[in-house]
């Protein structure tokens, strides 16, 4: 279970506020010191990331600095950059310390693009004579540039890591490797008596395959150093598999370059059976190693056919053709127990997405339909819900009407008449045994109730009434 | 698997060493040594042989309570076991039973139990016994007593303790039975025995009493005794319980305070524990005066305290002067208040003693350095007749051995030194891996929000409402130009919080409500629109204030001076709270969540994600953004 980040700021616009006031103007003391006490009381609100703790430290031992030009001691001054020279540097090595074993700090550093130097000023500042004051402001200097650079920026402007320019220029081509496997398989499914002599071949390119994968895995990791690093392994193998899934949804993967090729036989959104020869071998063998593969690629399907967006130069055909390799992923993936509810959860999707129906989407609704039939239960459900998309969906010329709102309200009891019914809680539901007891409410208290205006919104957001 | 290890690295917990903080989690996870394999169940139940389902007319009929849900009673002959998973309410009617390490005597009370898989199951053991104190029971069951039968009267128990886990994913389905097939004879709600002869599911662990525990309670509270009035009646009995994390101090506190609860009517319990309190959320200190036995962990039963002190983190590393001062504090509330109760008011049928008030301390277990110190400091104040010390297996520990051998001669001042006792620390357990500290303490914190404290009086809850996020929970609206008088930040570095950012600081935070006689020190009032608050301000000594309990602010509007607060207390408790202290402790991620949804979903109550205040999802990017880690393993080559 994936759980979001506690940070202490509404939106990222409030760190990009904090970092002007920091790095805008070198010499705007004030904002300086507005930063240093919105970052003081971000440090009591919530744990701060190490990387603004440090910000923190150096830029209230540059105040100061500032401040005290006149005094007669420097001690206090360089203990206070010394300690903040000397926490950065731990801070952003520690987390790198993962074996059983200490790393030496400098070899880290390095990784990370840490100057070494500083390594020497925190070697310094621990265990030797305290570093002289125009060293310590010059690390602090460039501390701060560095933590600007490698903090700051990448957090205000965070690559996208599901959209495809994310994807390292070093993740090499698919294409060859496709290419390969299509002319070898048609080989063998041609004559069967070559599949013995051939399998040694086949076996070469599906580690081949296995091989991009892993590369691609890899390549959610690459990019920046630090931003990944803690990506969860979960991540990195659902990011890779999508990447396969593009390769094997894009020009000369599973549909069939030859449109005639594409066209379903009998029964609608069938896959051709020499296809399905074609192309059995290699999922079969994917989704041995990667069991989300086939939920992933009918989820990219699917969302091809709502969005209706199809590549240059094809037709319908080729919605026709993905939704043949829907109805056979599931059919042929769905036994498996971790896939329960893959069937209703995809139609679920697809009606999601379906909305208008429009001529764009028919094979997304034909698909709902296709894949409900096995079940009587899914037909009744769908039957309803598409009917309702069919006839009811508004035309854009229709003008606003009181007759409308009937409408919603009519289509609204019919879509809770499908929805089983609330399973009941045993528990008292909250607020009423409070509400209860509300009397004797001191002065200045008072509960408020939807009545006053409120309504559930998330924590930290003040909702006036 | 933690999702806190998983996402957070289990943050902040691996910050400082050698408090409770390190603890691998686990405070309740007494075993025995070497467990045999049938440590579960020997009782079988059969259907009208040694398993009645009843109903509440015959209930009524024979005195005893009666309950909406399904009931049954169980003769259990001596020495057969019955194990548990669920909620159920016991009622010993005739025999002698253990449970969870405390001997049971009939009586007419039932005995609220709460048994999550997330940790040790309790046992439920017939012992041999002379029979006394019988209450009548229908006649049908006659011919199946044996002279030495222990009858057992289980009734179904809602409290909605279960949404818990529903909120706080980690202890999800703890409470459930999926992998246990259920006789039909048993048809209790909530309720799974576990039946004997199968192999129990492995993530279960039995509760089991280390031999040398056992001992020492058989010898500080002898069962046939009468006469134990007479040496304690001037003297009450001040346990002290100590030793080193994770080495099973609540787990024994809570047992020894259970055991107590048998022979005197009221029993105080003073909490010195802020990581895993056993009461309350964490980050207070306090004092609870408790009548019955306590069976379930400590999630089961958040409180109102009788009297608490908030310090405001899990450890007393930054305020360890505060920290001290409120436990002298509750220990003089203790001496004047509780110690010896006001004859009168004890229950007529009560046969147990009410002219004393004994206490149990549950230390801290933080035993080196700075903790060490505090340690002799809080023995000292107590005045304890009993220490209990849970030896670490470790030789290694040599700060420890210093620390717990020098009471001999520390006490030298005193007229009476207490009698010493040395316990075996409990072995680490599978889960205790499974569950970190940060798990456990989210898991109390989400509890007690979802507490429904009914009463004004100090109380325990005994029903949980989780149907309604906190997010979705109507707030306080609290003007604070009218209601309060002062706000106070705590912590190390809590002082550099100017005025103007203090919105900032207090925006999605967890704050004690702090009731404080008025302070000359209070900020005067100058505007309205100015929380008040005086830089570098201290909390209010624990001599004139307390703590009624915890709230979250969810929201903060400057203008309207208006805060919005979320708070599980009564609002007879909450007139008297005219501070607010602010300290480390946060709400667990899981509390600002949206429980109803099953996944991440593409909003929170209608906010989409990216526009949901102090939240983010995905990974962060940039060089030293992840949280901090501490490492105190990490070896040098060369050290083997």
């Amino acid at each position: 279970m994936h759980l979001p980040r506690r940070v202490p700021w509404t939106s990222l616009a409030e760190l990009e506020k904090l970092c002007g006031w920091i790095f805008a103007d070198e010499s705007d003391a004030e904002s300086k010191t507005q930063a240093r006490d919105r970052l003081a009381a971000w440090r009591v609100s919530t744990p701060l990331p190490p990387a603004l703790e440090s910000t923190h430290a150096i830029l209230s031992a540059h105040l100061l600095d500032l401040s005290s030009a006149s005094t007669s001691s420097s001690l206090p001054l360089r203990q206070a950059y010394a300690l903040s020279i000397v926490r950065l540097v731990n801070g952003l090595v520690d987390p790198l310390q993962q074996g059983a074993y200490a790393r030496s700090i400098a070899a880290i550093a390095a990784q990370i693009g840490l100057p070494s130097w500083f390594v020497e000023v925190r070697h310094g500042a621990t265990h030797e004579d305290l570093p002289s004051l125009e060293i310590l402001r010059e690390a602090a200097n460039q501390s701060m540039r560095w933590l600007l650079h490698n903090y700051f920026l990448p957090t205000l402007n965070p690559p996208n890591p599901t959209a495809a320019t994310a994807i390292p220029t070093s993740l090499r081509p698919f294409a060859p490797i496709l290419k390969e496997y299509k002319a070898l398989l048609k080989l063998i499914t041609r004559d069967a008596s070559l599949r013995t002599r051939r399998q040694n071949d086949l076996n070469k390119l599906l580690r081949q395959v296995e091989r991009w994968v892993g590369e691609a895995k890899v390549a959610a990791w690459d990019g920046s150093w630090g931003g990944h690093a803690d990506l969860q392994d979960e991540e990195k193998e659902r990011f890779a598999v999508d990447r396969f899934c593009e390769r094997l949804l894009d020009k000369g993967g599973l549909v069939p370059v030859s449109k005639s090729k594409r066209h379903p036989a009998k029964t609608p959104l069938a896959t051709e059976p020499p296809n399905v020869a074609l192309w059995s071998p290699l999922l079969d063998h994917a989704a041995s190693h990667h069991p989300s593969l086939p939920q992933q690629l009918v989820s990219q399907i699917c969302s091809y056919l709502v969005e209706g967006q199809r590549p240059e130069g094809e037709d319908a055909t080729y919605d026709a053709a993905l939704g043949g390799w829907a109805v056979w992923l599931i059919h042929a993936f769905e036994d498996d127990e971790a896939r329960d509810g893959w069937r209703e959860d995809t139609v679920a999707t697809l009606l999601a997405g379906l909305g208008k129906a429009t001529e764009e989407k028919r094979f997304a609704k034909l698909l709902v339909e296709v894949l409900s039939s096995p079940s009587p239960h899914l037909v009744a459900k769908t039957s309803h819900l598409l009917s309702i998309v069919a006839s009811n969906g508004p035309k854009a010329s229709d003008p606003w009407s009181k007759s409308s709102l009937s409408e919603m309200h009519t289509r609204l009891s019919q879509i809770q008449s499908l929805v089983d019914a609330p399973s009941t809680t045993k528990a008292v539901t909250a607020g009423s045994a409070r509400a209860e007891a509300a009397s004797g409410i001191p002065q200045g208290w008072k509960m408020l109730s939807e009545n006053d205006g409120w309504k559930p919104c998330p924590i930290g957001v003040f909702l006036a009434t | 698997m933690s999702p806190n290890r998983l996402i957070e690295d289990a943050p902040n917990d691996d910050d400082f060493m050698n408090m409770d903080d390190s603890e691998t989690g686990y405070n309740d996870t007494p075993t025995a040594p070497d467990p045999a394999p049938s440590v579960f169940s020997t009782f079988s139940g059969v259907a009208q042989k040694n398993l009645f389902p009843m109903d509440n007319e015959e209930l009524l009929q024979f005195n005893m309570h009666t309950s909406s849900g399904r009931s049954a009673i169980i003769i259990l002959e001596p020495s057969e076991s019955l194990a548990f998973i669920g909620t159920a309410r016991l009622t010993l009617l005739r025999g002698f039973i253990s449970l969870l390490g405390v001997p049971l005597h009939p009586s007419l009370d039932p005995h609220p139990v709460y048994a999550p898989r997330s940790h040790p199951v309790p046992i439920l053991t017939s012992l041999p016994n002379s029979p006394r104190g019988d209450t009548e029971l229908p006649p049908r069951l006659q011919a199946y007593c044996g002279p030495e039968s222990s009858v057992v009267l289980i009734q179904e128990m809602l409290t909605g303790v279960e949404g818990i886990g529903t909120i706080c994913k980690s202890f999800e389905r703890v409470f459930d039975n999926d992998d246990l097939e259920l006789d039909e004879a048993w048809r209790i709600h909530g309720f799974t025995p576990i039946p004997p002869n199968i192999l129990p599911p492995r993530d279960l662990q039995p509760f089991a009493l280390p031999p040398s525990w056992q001992a020492t309670l058989d010898l500080l509270i002898p069962e046939e005794s009468q006469d134990m009035d007479e040496d304690t009646s001037l003297d009450p009995l001040v346990a002290l319980v100590k030793g080193p994390k994770k080495s099973g101090k609540s787990t024994f506190a809570r047992t020894l305070l259970s055991r107590l609860t048998t022979r005197y009517q009221k029993v105080a319990f003073l909490e010195c524990d802020m990581g895993q309190s056993e009461f309350t959320p964490g980050g207070m200190v306090s004092l609870h005066v408790i009548s019955r036995p306590v069976f379930g962990p400590p999630f089961t039963h958040p409180s109102v305290p009788y009297r608490a002190h908030y310090v405001g983190a899990s450890t007393p590393r930054s305020t360890p002067a505060h920290y001290l001062s409120s436990i002298l504090a509750l220990l003089q509330t203790y001496r004047l208040e509780l110690q010896y109760p006001i004859p009168g008011g004890e229950e007529e049928d009560d046969d147990r003693i009410s002219s004393i008030i004994p206490l149990v301390i549950n230390t801290h277990g933080w035993v080196k350095g700075l903790g060490a110190d505090l340690s002799r400091d809080i023995e000292e104040a107590a005045e304890a007749t009993h220490v209990f010390l849970l030896e670490s297996d470790a030789p290694d520990d040599n700060s420890f051995n210093d620390f717990h051998h020098h009471p001999n001669q520390t006490h030298t001042s005193r007229l009476k030194s207490p009698k010493f006792y040395s316990l075996e620390a409990i072995a680490s357990t599978p889960l205790a891996l499974r569950y970190t500290p940060a798990d456990l303490r989210a898991l109390s914190i989400i509890s007690y929000f979802h507490a429904n404290f009914t009463s004004d009086a100090p109380h325990i809850a005994d029903s949980w409402s989780t149907a309604v996020p906190l997010c979705a929970q109507p707030p306080w609206e609290v003007d604070w130009s009218v209601a309060l008088d002062q706000v106070v930040l705590v912590g190390s570095g809590s002082e550099d919080v100017t005025p103007a950012e203090l919105p900032q600081a207090l925006a999605c935070g967890l704050v004690a409500l702090v009731s404080a006689e008025a302070d000359a020190d209070a900020p005067a009032k100058t505007e309205a629109s100015l929380i008040p608050y005086t830089q570098g301000s201290s909390s209010p000594p624990p001599s004139t204030s307390h703590c009624v309990g915890l709230a979250l602010i969810r929201g903060i509007s400057p203008s309207t001076h208006a805060l919005h607060l979320l708070t599980p207390l009564p609002p007879v408790l909450l007139g008297k709270c005219r501070v607010l202290v602010k300290g480390e402790l946060e709400m667990p991620v899981w509390g600002l969540l949206d429980h109803r949804k099953e996944e991440k979903g593409k909003d929170l109550c209608g906010v989409e994600w990216s526009k949901v205040p102090y939240l983010q999802w995905g990974t962060m990017q940039g060089v030293g953004s992840t949280k901090k880690r501490v490492r105190r393993n990490l070896m040098r080559r060369g050290q083997m």
